[in-house]
């Protein structure tokens, strides 16, 4: 069993630094099992988030978003890096360790509908988590669970129900039930409100925040909404390509976006406005593998300000003041 | 046992239903493959301004849990050189509709139940004949299908053939249109489209299978290969959504290019309203199967009248608002089975009057372009 690591001069009011966090899949091994050939998927990221806080993530298809929310979580085993949660260092724990941790962070995952076992009713789905970490005494189970639900906008009769009867939203509902089941303190959000229509997404980021106030909740929440998660977060880091490209507070980022690709992204978003003509940056080309990223800045090859340091040299990942960090060449 | 709810049919019931859809099914089925000859459906466009002409539209799904009216009495007009957004949520209707247009509703199941679709067809001499599609046998649909009207589907990875390179799938469209075309004509006009739509290396593309492209390239080859018959109007089904929003950039601004190029009016669906924003010049709202708004891109994002319009606008978060909770819309679609005969979206409605309980209400013009389809406007009409 490994042994604790305490964190000496931690603060307190940080619940999660991730240091350097790296993931990587192999994809091809040699015969004795040497990886030649690797998909670096989270490379080289760092951020702290406080209690009580929501860090949004946003990135495009394939850039790490989801990958870096499930090592958090440990879902997926790190290749490097730490992971700290409340002063602990949970990177090399094992499964036994991570179960008693787990209590503590939880996950809502992007597609409702494939997320909830299709032969358990929603009473029993939600009291599952909470009696296999004892969160209540056994008989109290019941009133604990149609409390939850209450909580989460679920009427006390669907109970008996099983998922297929439920609509998109209402599964998410039950997925956010779930989740909150154990009294976690740090939520991870894969894309909870992507797979719903327009006004059922309302709904559902108004209970999360809702949520949020009533149990001070702590939300990683991962997005390719600009919109959504400009709305929800109090931080934001955008991702291309594996790594975090820009961080800082909402109000830095989208009031003075320092990153060319940042600025491309706000500026792809539609806006609902017949009278808005924005001008908008259009990024060429496609996202390049990431099995086989370009050299140097990864993002050079789309970038509409390359010079030519950006094709040799990789950017240094560096703070540009209240903590608003951005790896990029031109800000130098 | 499962518990008793309104949803719960015995399989008696499920029977009768059954044996019910099948009588109006076959008589459906039989009337779409007739032979006739083609005066029977010709008729004239009651605006020849229009280029697509959708009046009194119901397309219905006939299930084994009962007739689902999936379009329930659409009316719609496309100008000629225009773009119309249709939006709504899932179910709503919208992608039914532009299938009903195309012919392709999965039969027999699914049927034109009555209406007509009427769209102005320009023959290869220059004249131009309308067709009614509703009334159309399916065996002469290929007469407007594919070369006057185009679709551009949602799914750039489910809609290319997977077995064949891009370049014989886009030489099929000139060889289906021109029946004299030679190999070398339908490969320049194949590489002229690539060209069109901005791919950097048309050769590449040319000799490349779909699984080698990225999402982004295929569907720049699914506008290609919509644009290779020259159409006069181009069915866009969510032609952004499966992308990411750098290339949805890109893919908007090419169609904004290409309508400006091409001598066409698109029909563009989508659930995105920053997107009919920036593209439509008219815009209809659908709900439940049925238009409750339509008008201009102007009236309806600056004066919409619709409690459900104004609701989506208001429930979508925008990099420029900045209020602490959004606003929702309460509740759910309706059960598309067993509609309700009052306004379907009373129960969600937060500015229901009385005779909300009433009928269903009618569509009232506002000004010569804006209606809604909404009980509180009724009064202004009457005193107006």
């Amino acid at each position: 069993m490994a042994e604790e690591k305490v964190i000496e001069n931690f603060d307190p009011e940080v619940i999660l630094e991730v240091k350097n966090l790296r993931k990587s899949f192999p994809l091809k091994k040699t015969l004795t099992g040497k990886v030649t050939q690797e998909l670096i998927a989270v490379d080289d990221v760092s951020f702290q988030l406080k209690a009580g806080e929501t860090l949004g993530i946003v990135g495009e298809s394939g850039c790490g978003k989801t990958t870096l929310g499930r090592a958090i979580l440990k879902l997926h085993q790190p290749t490097g890096g730490r992971i700290i949660f409340e002063g602990k260092d949970i990177t090399d724990y094992n499964s036994k360790q991570m179960r008693e941790i787990r209590k503590k962070m939880q996950i809502i995952f992007q597609d409702p509908y494939s997320s909830l076992p299709p032969r358990d009713t929603v009473g029993g789905i939600l009291s599952e988590p909470v009696e296999v970490h004892k969160i209540v005494p056994k008989e109290k189970v019941k009133d604990y669970v149609l409390d939850l639900m209450d909580k989460c906008g679920l009427r006390d009769y669907y109970y008996e129900r099983y998922p297929h009867e439920f609509s998109g939203g209402q599964r998410q509902r039950i997925c956010i039930a779930r989740a909150l089941s154990v009294n976690p303190k740090l939520v991870i959000c894969d894309e909870p409100v992507s797979a719903l229509d327009v006004s059922i997404q309302a709904q559902i980021i108004n209970l999360l925040k809702k949520l949020q106030q009533d149990m001070g909740l702590t939300y990683v929440f991962i997005s390719h909404d600009l919109s959504v998660v400009k709305y929800i977060s109090d931080k934001i880091g955008v991702m291309y390509l594996g790594s975090m490209v820009e961080f800082g507070t909402k109000e830095d980022i989208f009031s003075n976006p320092l990153h060319p690709y940042t600025q491309a992204l706000f500026s792809a978003i539609p806006h609902p406005d017949p009278d808005v003509k924005m001008n908008r940056i259009i990024l060429k080309g496609d996202i390049p593998s990431p099995a086989n990223p370009p050299k140097g800045c990864r993002f050079h090859t789309r970038c509409p300000h390359a010079k030519d340091i950006c094709k040799e040299v990789a950017p240094e990942y560096k703070d540009y003041g209240n903590g608003h960090c951005a790896a990029c060449h031109l800000l130098d | 046992m499962a518990k008793k709810n309104s949803n719960y049919l015995s399989g008696r019931e499920i029977r009768k239903i059954a044996k019910e859809n099948n009588k109006v099914m076959k008589q459906l089925e039989a009337y779409k493959h007739r032979k006739c000859d083609e005066s029977e459906y010709l008729t004239t466009m009651s605006n020849p301004g229009n280029i697509l002409e959708i009046e009194n539209l119901n397309t219905y799904f006939f299930t084994e849990q009962g007739v689902v009216k999936a379009v329930n009495g659409v009316s719609l007009d496309i100008p000629k050189n225009a773009t119309v957004g249709i939006v709504g949520e899932s179910g709503c209707g919208k992608s039914v509709t532009s299938m009903s247009v195309m012919r392709l509703l999965q039969g027999p199941t699914g049927q034109i139940y009555s209406g007509e679709i009427r769209f102005n067809a320009k023959e290869s001499d220059g004249t131009e004949k309308v067709y009614d599609i509703a009334k159309m046998p399916i065996r002469d649909i290929h007469k407007i299908r594919g070369n006057q009207i185009a679709m551009i589907f949602q799914e750039p990875m489910t809609s290319l053939n997977p077995v064949f390179t891009i370049g014989q799938q886009l030489d099929e469209v000139t060889f289906i249109n021109k029946k004299d075309a030679t190999k070398e004509d339908a490969k320049a006009k194949s590489m002229e489209m690539l060209n069109l739509v901005g791919i950097a290396a048309p050769e590449r593309v040319y000799a490349a299978f779909p699984h080698e492209l990225s999402g982004g390239m295929r569907q720049r080859v699914m506008i290609a290969m919509a644009l290779a018959a020259d159409p006069r109007l181009i069915i866009a089904d969510e032609p952004t959504t499966a992308l990411d929003v750098t290339i949805q950039a890109q893919i908007l601004d090419l169609l904004r290019d290409l309508k400006d190029k091409i001598d066409g009016s698109i029909m563009l669906i989508t659930h995105d309203l920053g997107i009919i924003a920036e593209m439509a010049d008219y815009v209809v709202v659908m709900y439940a199967g049925k238009v409750i708004e339509k008008g201009t891109a102007k009236e309806i994002f600056h004066n919409p009248m619709h409690p459900y319009t104004i609701g989506l606008q208001k429930s979508k978060p925008t990099l420029k608002s900045d209020s602490d909770m959004l606003f929702n819309i309460p509740g759910n679609v309706p059960n598309p089975v067993n509609m309700p005969n009052y306004c379907y979206f009373k129960e969600r409605c937060d500015r229901c009057i009385d005779k909300c309980s009433g009928d269903y209400p009618c569509m009232i013009q506002v000004s010569p372009t804006h209606f809604v389809s909404c009980h509180l406007y009724e009064e202004d009409q009457n005193n107006g």
